[in-house]
């Protein structure tokens, strides 16, 4: 079941384009993690699933529904938790927790609340004026993880907590996950979303570059290799599963990526060889989202 | 909506500070200007050539039974070069059946003693008339036709306590209900606002709740002000209370409009702090909140002064009561209010709803 569907949206401010024919889809229990640089066009993509903005052009559904013409019974069902969480500096910590909870029109769960304030060491009797950055987003997510959801999008969720209160969040998230609720999770730590997410989806300059299921991206099936050898292998390069080929100069390093299931194949043409030293790596999320970020660097 | 209402409530009764100060003023404010005004009363001085000291001093004390008008007998001579000196305008020389004006200078006062005093000569002159036919003197004169004079242009002490307390507690209101407003811009600004609009509750309920909430304050301040006020002055009017709260609450609607008109307007919080100082004593001074219009000959302040809400509430409730109006009649003002509330709102939330959508 397709729980958000993004078809070729495009949304201009003014002559700046923000997003240009964006198109992707979330299906129901599926983690997907949002990822690109700043400025790249996530948060527009956000706002505009949240009804915030409309798009110029193309369709946006979650549920099935209009984010546009629905919002608001589309927001019963989803949970959102904002990179920057602003909140009313006079009220404390609970009574704004206690606040987005009721605005859901849901009874509220009391048990599972004081279970998060404990897990994530909150202190909910204090003014949010004196709550520092880390602590408003405790705030937010609390009332979201406490909320019935079936879609919780976050953006920059964790970019104030400490490592304990990240591994609190990917807990948190693990759970809603089991219990069927979809989740969008824009963020800049990738090593959370490699461990997180099903799916993710790369934006760059308002364009998806990169979308699809994590173990079947093609360039994450690819393998490091890494070899030290007195034998000239300038051969291997010719072959068309070898990619990326590099000899280090005035060395006997050889770099390369190979797909996964070709390993076989390099340890044949490998035999007889004088090798010293081989080193296979799998690929990780931050090599292939920093190839798309040069990418885009080189191209400005 | 309703959780929308309360959290603004919660966030009041959190911090109080402004609310009870803008309270407190209006209960100061008043109490200055109505003392100023209200309650200083006209004296007269009063001489005689005619009648000796006991029966001068008899005439002054049947004619201070009046509140309003305080006589006081003094030496003519004294009377006479205190005129010439502009101490006072004016002064009565009084006889047995008759009394005369003595005018340095003309005043509004002169025509409401003349009357007063009039009135007091004819009264016994009549009851001498009847003691010299041998009839009994009736205590008092059954008049056939009672005819009551009322005007704003009248020093009535009770009609300048209403106007003042109506116009100072307008104006403390507005106040309160604009710069509670500052918190719908700062709001706005640091992203608030759209956490609710992330919420499941649609933009019209969050607005209907902002507003209910700015409403029930102007209310509450009213309520209390006028409430304090009445009983510390010892108003009692024979108001048309219907007419009073429904004049009151399109007053109030039509605050909260202008204010949501304003808050579009603004871009930060600090221009919007500036402006509301400057619109509201404007629209106070303009709308004869601090002195009645009838002092003001300028046809333009005065054609002015017809747009102002304040205006038409406070002079809606006063003429009411001094034209003994009829509920229909005492309407007009509640037209004029809801038209121009409809007017604030409708450009003030299209302006709002235009600059929502800007990138980030």
């Amino acid at each position: 079941m397709t729980i958000v569907k993004i078809e070729g949206v495009s949304k201009s401010f003014g002559k700046a384009e923000a997003l240009k024919a964006v198109t992707f889809k979330m299906e129901k229990g599926e983690v997907l993690g949002f990822i690109g640089p700043n400025g790249a066009g996530k948060s527009t993509t956000i706002r505009i699933l949240l009804g915030m903005i409309k798009a110029d052009s193309g369709s946006v559904s979650i549920f099935g529904k209009d984010v546009w013409s629905d919002a608001v019974e589309i927001h019963k069902q989803v949970a959102y938790v904002p990179g920057d969480v602003s909140l009313w500096p006079n009220l404390t910590g609970g009574e704004v927790i206690d606040l987005f909870l009721s605005l859901r029109d849901q009874a509220v769960d009391h048990e599972k609340k004081a279970t998060l304030i404990e897990a994530f060491d909150f202190d909910p009797t204090k003014k949010c004026r004196s709550y520092s950055k880390g602590n408003r987003q405790k705030v937010a997510l609390i009332a979201a993880f406490a909320a019935e959801a079936d879609l919780y999008i976050f953006d920059e969720p964790t970019s104030g907590l400490d490592p304990l209160q990240e591994k609190v969040f990917q807990k948190q998230v693990e759970r809603v996950k089991k219990e069927g609720a979809s989740v969008l999770l824009s963020s800049h730590i990738l090593s959370e979303v490699e461990k997180l997410c099903d799916t993710i989806a790369i934006i760059r300059n308002g364009e998806i570059v990169e979308a699809g299921q994590l173990h079947q991206l093609r360039y994450l099936k690819r393998s490091e290799i890494s070899i030290e050898s007195t034998d000239h292998l300038a051969f291997l390069e010719k072959n068309d599963w070898i990619h990326g080929f590099i000899h280090m100069s005035g060395s006997n390093q050889y770099k390369f990526q190979i797909s996964s299931n070709k390993m076989t194949t390099l340890i044949a043409t490998l035999q007889g060889l004088n090798i010293q030293s081989l080193d296979s790596q799998p690929q990780k999320l931050e090599d292939l989202f920093m190839r798309h970020y040069e990418k885009g660097v080189g191209e400005s | 909506m309703w959780t929308v209402f309360l959290m603004q409530w919660k966030r009041v009764i959190n911090k109080p500070t402004l609310i009870l100060l803008l309270l407190g003023m209006t209960i100061l404010m008043v109490n200055v200007v109505a003392g100023t005004q209200g309650n200083s009363g006209v004296t007269v001085n009063v001489y005689s050539d005619v009648l000796n000291q006991e029966d001068l001093a008899e005439k002054v004390t049947q004619l201070n039974q009046n509140d309003t008008i305080h006589f006081v007998a003094k030496d003519a001579e004294k009377i006479s070069d205190d005129i010439r000196l502009d101490k006072y305008s004016y002064a009565l020389s009084f006889e047995e059946d008759n009394y005369q004006l003595l005018v340095g200078r003309e005043t509004a006062n002169l025509s409401l003693i003349t009357q007063y005093v009039s009135r007091f000569y004819s009264e016994n002159n009549r009851l001498n008339a009847i003691g010299e036919t041998g009839q009994a003197i009736p205590s008092q004169i059954n008049e056939p036709i009672k005819l009551t004079t009322k005007s704003l242009e009248n020093i009535g002490s009770e009609i300048v306590d209403l106007s003042v307390v109506l116009g100072l507690t307008f104006y403390f209101t507005i106040f309160s209900i604009l710069y509670l407003m500052t918190n719908l811009v700062e709001e706005k600004k640091n992203g608030i606002w759209n956490r609710l609009i992330f919420s499941p509750v649609s933009k019209t309920k969050i607005y209907v709740g902002h507003l209910l909430f700015y409403f029930s304050i102007g209310v509450l301040q009213v309520l209390i002000s006028m409430v304090i006020l009445m009983n510390m002055l010892s108003l009692n009017l024979d108001i048309n209370y219907a007419v009073v709260i429904m004049i009151i609450l399109a007053f109030l609607l039509s605050i909260v409009s202008l204010g949501i008109l304003l808050t579009a307007l603004v871009k930060t919080i600090s221009s919007l702090q500036v402006i509301i100082p400057i619109v509201t004593t404007s629209m106070a001074m303009l709308g004869g909140a601090f002195w009645p219009l009838q002092v003001v000959d300028n046809q333009f302040l005065r054609s002015v002064a017809e747009f102002m809400p304040i205006k038409q509430a406070i002079y809606g409730i006063v003429e009411s009561f001094i034209q003994n109006k009829s509920f229909l009649d005492s309407m007009q003002p509640v037209g004029i209010l809801l038209i121009m509330s409809l007017l604030f709102m409708g450009i003030g939330i299209n302006l709002m709803e235009r600059v929502t959508e800007s990138p980030i």
